[in-house]
């Protein structure tokens, strides 16, 4: 079966440890990768997709080597493979203006500042990894669990009927 | 009547804002873009625009679009947004904020709720508001009002909904053009000189109204006063008449001639007062005429007709390159004004620039102060971090002796600890080995996260067990495995922060007294950890050659550091490559170069960089060459040494140069 893959971009590995070891939570259920900088986020997005396993979330720090977190979120909209993805910058340092350029310019979804908490975090990733498979996922029940149960049961509800 | 049309509609954008001006702008700018498609309402507060909100839910309206201003009085935008998203009336509302006043925290708070679309900041322009609107309502209609998309198709995104545009424009321009070549052909046929035309009006007038009395007035007399009623014309039949108006309380004379014959016509056709002044320049002769007679002419002799007209666009013609003559001449005063308004300018820039400069430079102390009291602080915290890291280790060492598997867990943890981090790809490429080994791609993720990374270590770690059994020891050794790694993130980053706080203390040494055993490195880096938050997209290449400790006012010197990467880092518009080489040329002095590759600087102004106020022309290179390397000059100057500029395109190198032992001691102590 195909996983949704939530994929972590945070180039400081004890930051990267924290937030992926974090996440286990979800891995039951979810695919999750990590890439330490732009360019091996995009080599993930490519073997996520040979695997044909879509990437749900992408949880990406904002001051990147070589690039800035919102753009690498610009960039990963205008793919079709991240299109689809609900995409969260999770940063401590992305001011107003960057900000601004990722609401506008890549639909970010949400901004979760360092240092986090891990029920924050929870809360945020179950809510957009709910969105995410409603709007892209037929069947619902495998993720009544771990994600928004109510939600996604009502969803798959309102959708049995017309098919 | 006004009702079924808001039916008819069906759809509404508000805008809020509580400045009348602003507010008015946008509601015009949002109306520009859609037209009579949609109501544009305008609220001058987010109260307004809820109780406005209720009012269209009533009568069926739904909102496409609200733009809202952050800062208002009572409920902010912000709130406004959320307020929407709360309705389900609103909640497909597409939501923007338009603002100067915004900050992260407010955004966040709207972004996190989904209850902002866009942000535009003020001033907008008429063209990204538009785009904004365009794409905003796009997504509106495509998700929440799909059959409705083909009648407002025009403004839609044209990608999503491709169609022909009629050019009614162009239809307008083509009859335009035929109204154009109409006149021209008029003006063609007239080719008879000016007197020819003016003596044939004359002589048709006076045979038509049978030779009426003329006029004589003396020189200096006014024939029709600017603003005064005109109900004569005069056709001018000897002398000189001059052409004046008052502006400003001053007579300002426009045209010396009247450049026709026939004066006060154009005042009189159109019922106005008199736009000029008529005064007599010679003794004249006129003939006095009211409209009248003058149609009593023309029907007459209806070839008159002819000649009155084109006399008439020749007067004007006359006229009109007069005033075109005129427009140049303003025109070049205009230009001196500018030259001497740009000079002005100039100079209140040099003052900005020196101003920004002298807050930089306080700015600069101020921090100084401040981050060393911080540095100071943060000394003990994080040495307690860093000691008790240590001891858990220590005593977790102790307790897995006494464990079952002891060894094996102990070698987990200990793997966390020393090993050094693999690339996030490579830890990809163990874990597809390992999933290829065992077969299962979630027992290869638990391996890893268990410090087991090669088909080696697995046979090591289980031998040939396998089921409940491993399952057990793998969910142990990931505990221990784990644990090790946070306890070497907690001695990495603590070690962090101590050398963060190290490179502080360096730099914001105040000291007055000259030290001696100074390391440069220690200044240069601490400099460079100072603007690491703008150097993200800046490689820094460091060759740093051996240097002898030097005698300086620490403070001082790392001053000049700081002055020097600005300009250079700003020069590269923090982007590109500085270069930082240091070397000891002789036994008695160090020399430093840094070395950006930012645009140059041009070798005529090359000499002046160290002038006070010295800034290029054109800005060009549009760097604060202000008072920032003149301070470098006086403190290098100060300590014995030198500094230098060399420059070329892509290479500027700064080079300061600096005696082991300073003449500071002879000075100062």
């Amino acid at each position: 079966m195909n996983r949704v893959t939530i994929l972590c971009v945070e180039d400081e590995p004890e930051v990267r440890d924290a937030l992926v070891r974090d996440l286990d939570a979800f891995a039951a259920v979810f695919r999750i990768e990590a890439a330490e900088d732009a360019e091996d986020a995009l080599t993930v997005v490519q073997e996520c997709a040979a695997a044909r396993d879509p990437i749900g979330l992408i949880l990406c720090d904002h001051m990147l080597p070589g690039k800035l977190g919102a753009d690498l979120l610009v960039e990963l909209k205008d793919k079709p493979e991240t299109a689809p993805a609900r995409k969260v910058l999770v940063t401590g340092q992305a001011g107003l203006e960057d900000t601004i350029k990722a609401v506008n310019n890549a639909d970010l979804d949400h901004y979760i500042a360092k240092p986090w908490t891990r029920e924050a975090l929870h809360d945020v990733v179950r809510k957009y990894l709910t969105d995410y498979v409603i709007d892209e996922i037929d069947d619902l029940l495998p993720y009544v669990s771990l994600l928004d149960g109510p939600r996604l049961l009502e969803a798959q509800k309102d959708r049995s009927p017309h098919e | 009547m006004s009702s079924d049309d808001n039916k008819a509609t069906g759809y509404a954008i508000i805008c809020v804002d509580a400045e009348p001006d602003a507010l008015a702008a946008l509601r015009h700018d949002v109306g520009e873009f859609c037209g009579p498609r949609m109501d544009v309402h305008a609220c001058a507060s987010a109260e307004q625009a809820l109780a406005l909100v209720e009012e269209l839910a009533t009568a069926g309206i739904r909102v496409a679009l609200i733009l809202t201003e952050q800062i208002l009085p009572g409920i902010s935008g912000v709130d406004l947004l959320l307020a929407f998203r709360e309705r389900p009336e609103t909640r497909a509302t597409r939501k923007v904020l338009v603002s100067t006043g915004m900050d992260v925290l407010d955004l966040s708070r709207a972004l996190n709720a989904g209850a902002l679309h866009r942000t535009i900041g003020k001033p907008w322009t008429c063209e990204g508001l538009g785009d904004c609107a365009r794409s905003l309502l796009t997504s509106f209609f495509v998700h929440h009002a799909p059959h409705e998309c083909d009648r407002f198709k025009d403004l839609l995104d044209a990608n999503q909904f491709p169609r022909a545009f009629a050019t009614a424009r162009h239809q307008q321009r083509a009859a335009n053009l035929h109204i154009k070549t109409l006149t021209q052909s008029f003006l063609a046929n007239m080719d008879m000189s000016d007197e020819e035309v003016e003596n044939a009006l004359g002589a048709g007038i006076d045979e038509a109204l049978g030779e009426p009395p003329q006029q004589h007035h003396p020189a200096g007399s006014i024939l029709l006063r600017q603003g005064e009623p005109a109900d004569t014309i005069y056709v001018l039949v000897s002398g000189n008449v001059q052409l004046s108006r008052t502006a400003h309380g001053r007579e300002v004379v426009l045209h010396e001639h009247a450049g026709g014959r026939i004066i006060g016509l154009l005042s009189l056709a159109r019922r106005q007062r008199a736009f000029y002044t008529w005064r007599a320049t010679t003794d004249i002769t006129v003939l006095p005429l009211s409209l009248e007679r003058l149609e009593a002419a023309l029907q007459t002799n209806p070839v008159l007709s002819g000649y009155l007209v084109t006399s008439l666009i020749r007067t004007m013609a006359a006229r009109s390159k007069r005033t075109a003559k005129l427009l140049v001449e303003v025109e070049d005063l205009n230009g001196k004004l500018r030259g001497e308004r740009d000079q002005l300018a100039n100079i209140l820039q040099l003052l900005e620039d020196s101003q920004a400069q002298l807050v930089e430079s306080q700015k600069m102390a101020t921090l100084g102060q401040l981050s060393a009291g911080v540095a100071h602080e943060l000394n003990n915290p994080t040495a307690a971090i860093q000691r008790a890291a240590d001891f858990i280790r220590e005593d977790l060492g102790t307790l897995l002796e006494e464990l079952p598997d002891g060894d094996k867990l102990a070698a987990a943890m200990r793997s966390a600890l020393t090993r050094e981090p693999l690339s996030t790809a490579e830890q990809r490429k163990r874990r597809a080995a390992l999933s290829r080994l065992v077969g299962d791609d979630a027992l290869a993720q638990r391996l890893v996260k268990a410090g087991i990374q090669t088909p080696e270590e697995y046979r090591s770690s289980f031998g040939r067990s396998s089921g409940k059994k491993r399952d057990r020891l793998l969910d142990r050794l990931e505990r221990y495995h784990q644990l090790g790694l946070s306890l070497r993130n907690i001695s990495t980053c603590s070690k962090r922060v101590i050398a963060i706080v190290d490179s502080l203390r360096s730099y914001t040494r105040a000291d007055e007294t000259p030290v001696a055993d100074v390391n440069l490195h220690e200044g240069l880096e601490g400099t460079l950890l100072m603007f690491s938050h703008a150097t993200r997209e800046v490689e820094f290449v460091k060759e740093y050659g051996d240097l002898p400790p030097i005698e300086c006012h620490v403070g001082e010197i790392n001053q000049v550091w700081t002055n020097i990467v600005s300009n250079a880092l700003q020069a590269m518009h923090n982007k590109g490559i500085l270069r930082i080489e240091t070397d000891a040329p002789d036994a008695d002095h160090v020399r430093v170069r840094i070395i950006d590759n930012g645009p140059g600087i041009p070798p005529e102004d090359l000499d002046r960089v160290f002038d006070l106020n010295f800034t290029t022309k054109q800005g060009h290179a549009n760097f604060g060459l202000g008072m920032g390397l003149t301070i470098c000059r006086q403190i290098v100057a100060h300590h014995g040494g030198t500094i230098e500029a060399a420059s070329q395109p892509s290479r500027t190198c700064l080079t300061v140069v600096l005696p082991v032992r300073s003449q500071l001691g002879s000075n100062g102590g």
